[in-house]
């Protein structure tokens, strides 16, 4: 004989199993599925035709563009004291970007070749602390870039890793997938997949209501299996393209280096730690929108209303930058792109140096709860309002 | 078991229920009679809570009403309502809904196959629903609120669909429910099948239980003859005061005051109308039913 508590649990369990029984006999679900399970491989057979430039090619462009700071440096140096200053520096520069081709062509020494990388990157910061006199924009290196590149040689460097090889193409097609699937695109999947949770049991009301389980416990349940659904087959299909990726490139090396933003400053990380705060990102984005979905189905009733608002509300601290308005208060509605947070990306767009993972994490965490205490409050809300003029019709 | 309380339904211009009231106890089937409309579903709707009323109590077991979602939980362990065959999902087997219903009420489904059995709905039952016919749907409706097995039932429009085997069937099985001690609420309009396994019928008009009828104390007997307005226009003099024409249609003389002799003058009387069916007995819910619903 089961305990009353225990008969609440064993009931959560089969409304659980009835629940995922029509997710697996819901077209949409499956399109989701397919959509998951294919996206990676077919983004990694498309962009794999395109190859990385080499480091070499790469270094060579560098010193091309270094050559052309010269030339305007040289005009100007013998009248502005602040631009001779820079020149002198960026004859430190040019000299060391020569060294860096030697070493990575007939010297091989990747050691000295990151030796000569750091330096450079510090000349480069002392350049911009002189304003970058004399340079002309389009030819200033961002000091977001020379800090990216000086974490990824430290990382290379404190991990005696090659300073090329076909991991940085896997790693580079990592962080495109990613780039292009996180955001809206992600946004719209999830929206898709949880704009019916509450309202298909109004085309089944009959069925559906009067079962003797509590309002949170359905939802629970509801969010329990879509977020399954979801995490399953965006980690099966992620992994089937990881596969095919590597297999074509002979590179599966996951201690390569990723760059993320932390803490005002960009840091090194590796591709399996990379992936894991990417992942754990797009899990808890998925949270959120699902309950967010739940709140939407609870006000608007309509499956349509949860896809267009969902997104509406996305776009909003777009519309409000646009409108001129800061609204620093909407910007973690934009936390939710996972990969612009990590990459940085989003803390340049909305100007806001403090916009971090781990920052972007809490607020996201905090917001999934305000939104879950708020479906909680208006179910109370509904279950105790009293009828006056009219009676009350109850809708889940 | 049940008590309603001054329930009142109002719509802006429409009054569905008014200040209805009545109790019901375990062990009776009580059907329900009112023409579309009337606030039969509305009032099933208010007994599980799906609507709550503008005014009144709904009480389960002597105290238990629907004031937290807690108690309502506790009261909805105890009650299913039938579901609409439109409802049901398209996709899913008749098996998948009988299981869903035993899971959420008796947490287990060891009984599910014994229900379809009784139902004689084997060859058909683990099928999709997509390929049920409209009586199959209804018996499967039927079949889903058995499997839930709860001491209180609803059941809106139960026989709707069914055709004379299965309304037998399902009447079988209501009567064996009620044996095994459960309250069972039955809105039907096979008006004469209610007669067979009702307790009580209940009347419902203008928002309020217009008559009660117990089907199984004694009732009184009456004579009854068809009659045209013309024939009894004719005869309405003659007739004892306490007679009633129905529905402009059906004469009732009560005999429960007669002797023997004056019971036999009167079908003697009554049946010089040769070509009208004369019958002695109780009036049944079609009777009542035209008595409250189709008095001009």
């Amino acid at each position: 004989m089961m305990s009353k508590s225990e008969r609440k649990v064993d009931m959560f369990w089969k409304f659980t199993r009835f629940e995922m029984d029509l997710l697996l006999r819901n077209r949409k679900s499956w399109f989701i599925a397919v959509f998951l399970l294919f996206f990676f491989i077919l983004f990694f057979m498309y962009y794999s035709q395109e190859e990385p430039i080499p480091l070499t090619d790469q270094k060579r462009t560098e010193t091309n563009t270094s050559y052309a700071v010269f030339e305007h440096l040289d005009l100007l140096r013998h009248d502005i004291p602040e631009v001779a200053e820079v020149y002198n520096y960026h004859t430190q520069i040019q000299s060391l970007l020569g060294m860096q081709l030697w070493f990575i062509g007939n010297g091989n020494d990747s050691e000295q070749y990151i030796e000569n990388g750091l330096e450079i990157n510090q000349l480069r910061l002392k350049v911009h602390e002189l304003g970058n006199a004399g340079i002309p924009d389009h030819l200033i290196v961002p000091k977001e870039e020379i800090l990216k590149e000086d974490a990824l040689l430290h990382y290379i460097q404190d991990h005696d890793l090659p300073i090329e090889s076909d991991s940085f193409a896997t790693n580079h097609y990592f962080t495109n997938v990613l780039t292009m699937l996180s955001g809206l695109l992600f946004l719209v999947i999830v929206l898709i997949s949880g704009n019916e949770m509450l309202l298909y049991e109004k085309s089944h009301q009959s069925v559906m209501r009067g079962f003797p389980l509590s309002f949170m416990s359905k939802v629970i349940s509801k969010v329990m299996i879509q977020f399954f659904h979801i995490i399953a087959f965006l980690l099966v299909g992620f992994v089937i393209g990881s596969i095919y990726v590597t297999k074509k490139f002979n590179a599966g090396d996951f201690s390569f280096p990723i760059l993320i933003y932390q803490n005002e400053d960009y840091i090194a990380v590796s591709t399996g730690q990379y992936l894991l705060y990417m992942f754990l990102g797009l899990a808890l984005a998925t949270l959120l929108l699902l309950f967010l979905s739940i709140l939407l189905n609870m006000l608007f009733k309509n499956a349509f209303a949860n896809i267009l608002i969902g997104l509406g509300i996305f776009i909003l601290p777009d519309i409000a930058m646009a409108a001129g308005f800061k609204a620093t208060f909407l910007h973690p509605i934009k936390f939710i792109d996972v990969n612009k947070v990590l990459s940085g990306e989003l803390a340049t767009e909305l100007g806001n140096s403090s916009i971090d993972y781990w920052n972007a994490m809490a607020y996201l965490g905090i917001i999934t709860i305000l939104v879950f205490a708020t479906i909680y409050a208006i179910n109370k809300f509904n279950y105790h309002r009293v009828p006056k003029d009219l009676p009350l019709e109850r809708a889940f | 078991m049940l008590k309603l309380e001054n329930i009142s339904v109002k719509y802006k211009d429409k009054v569905v229920l008014d200040n209805l009231s009545f109790e019901a106890n375990s062990g009776e089937i009580i059907g329900l009679v009112a023409p579309n409309g009337t606030g039969k579903t509305t009032l099933f709707n208010v007994i599980s809570n799906f609507l709550k009323p503008n005014k009144g109590r709904v009480t389960f077991n002597e105290n238990l009403q629907y004031k937290t979602e807690r108690k309502e939980i506790s009261i909805h362990k105890q009650l299913a309502t039938f579901p609409d065959q439109g409802d049901l999902f398209e996709e899913l087997t008749g098996v998948d809904h009988m299981k869903l219903y035993a899971n959420m009420w008796k947490g287990s489904t060891k009984h599910v196959k014994d229900i379809y059995e009784q139902l004689q709905m084997e060859s058909y039952v683990k099928k999709k629903v997509k390929t049920y016919s409209l009586g199959m749907r209804q018996r499967l409706c039927f079949a889903m609120i058995a499997a839930a097995d709860t001491p209180i039932m609803l059941m809106d429009e139960v026989m709707n669909g069914l055709d004379i085997a299965n309304v037998s069937l399902i009447s079988k099985h209501l009567m064996k429910m009620k044996q095994d001690g459960k309250l069972i609420f039955v809105a039907s309009h096979l008006l004469a099948n209610l007669d067979l396994y009702a307790d009580r019928v209940l009347y419902l008009k203008a928002g309020d239980i217009v008559h009660q009828q117990s089907l199984n104390e004694s009732t009184e007997e009456y004579i009854k003859l068809e009659l045209t307005l013309e024939q009894y226009e004719k005869m309405k003099y003659t007739l004892p005061d306490d007679h009633l024409y129905i529905a402009e249609r059906l004469c009732c003389i009560p005999i429960a005051n007669m002797d023997m002799e004056t019971q036999k003058e009167w079908v003697e009387r009554l049946s010089d109308y040769k070509e009208k069916e004369l019958t002695i007995g109780p009036l049944g819910t079609p009777e009542y039913y035209e008595k409250y619903f189709h008095e001009k």
